[in-house]
């Protein structure tokens, strides 16, 4: 039986020369292109058969990175956008990509970007360290900042935050603390007064600050 | 490295060379050039981030441990300093 250990790659491209040449710069004895895709729909179906050790999305616009990682879960995703878009670059890391690298860059580079990928290693243009570093120590300062604003709350009413963040109406905040419907109202208003908040899409925002587990919206009536 | 919110010098001449940059200071003459990496630290050296805040950001940027990170930034601002780039 013949095995093979080459990692596989999915190529997310609409350009097919780009992508071709792409792929075939990749193609080695330890890289495989298990496919060449112009549409999400394709990504999913290649996903879906586990032929996928990574994801290569190339240009943003046409593959949002966002959409891609949630497709395809934990799978290590290099976007390549351009090299001077910072907004991207911060947008795809942001999302969860593992890597970033410079449409422009020779193909030799965008190789040794997918490998390191492959590898687990998360890859930046050298040149935009520093514009991503700025935004995770700003966005590291909001939250900050953020979770000061909880500090006003005691122990149980900080549960009470993260609950109502996560969804959590107040029955299920008491029946999730084992306290009594009331003592849990008493608690949610006394977290909207010190917090001095007045919705739960207010908690949620300001849990989403902080960095928090947030739930969707729906079942609510905590305010 | 005294000062927890180091401030970078304030007239220099910066550009890319590939990977580095080079940063002329035209008050001492001296031409130095940055790695990426330290390129970015210098960068954020503004007198208001502070170096735990630059290590912060290392630390979720690359996933290592605080304690590597932290010796790394101080030796880099160090090194800044000494290349006259720190205030």
């Amino acid at each position: 039986m013949e095995t093979s250990l080459a990692m596989r790659i999915v190529i997310c491209c609409r350009d097919p020369h780009f992508g071709g040449a792409l792929a075939s710069a990749a193609e080695s004895s330890v890289i495989r292109v298990a496919g060449l895709v112009d549409s999400l729909d394709r990504l999913g179906r290649i996903v879906d058969t586990g032929e996928a050790d990574a994801v290569v999305s190339v240009d943003p616009e046409a593959f949002p990175p966002d959409r891609v990682i949630e497709l395809v879960s934990q799978i290590p995703v290099l976007v390549i956008g351009r090299g001077d878009d910072v907004s991207a670059m911060i947008s795809s890391v942001e999302a969860g990509a593992l890597g970033y690298a410079d449409f422009e860059a020779p193909l030799e580079d965008l190789v040794e970007a997918i490998t390191s990928v492959l590898k687990g290693v998360a890859v930046i243009p050298p040149l935009m360290l520093g514009s991503l570093l700025r935004h995770v120590v700003e966005r590291q300062r909001l939250q900050r900042r953020a979770r000061e604003r909880l500090n006003v709350l005691s122990a149980r009413e900080r549960q009470v935050f993260e609950l109502i963040a996560r969804g959590f109406d107040k029955q299920a905040v008491a029946d999730q603390l084992f306290i009594s419907p009331a003592t849990a109202r008493t608690h949610v208003q006394n977290t909207f007064r010190k917090l001095n908040l007045h919705s739960s899409a207010e908690v949620v925002a300001l849990a989403a600050e902080c960095g928090l587990e947030v739930g969707s919206m729906s079942h609510r009536d905590a305010e | 490295m005294n000062d927890p919110r180091p401030r970078r010098v304030g007239e220099v001449w910066t550009r890319n060379e590939g990977d580095q940059t080079a940063v002329f200071d035209p008050s001492s003459g001296r031409l130095t050039r940055l790695n990426p990496s330290a390129l970015a630290i210098w960068e954020l050296c503004d007198g208001e981030t502070d170096q735990n805040e630059i290590v912060d950001a290392l630390v979720e940027l690359t996933g290592r441990i605080r304690t590597d990170v932290s010796a790394e930034v101080e030796t880099t601002l160090l090194n800044l300093e000494q290349l006259g780039l720190l205030k």
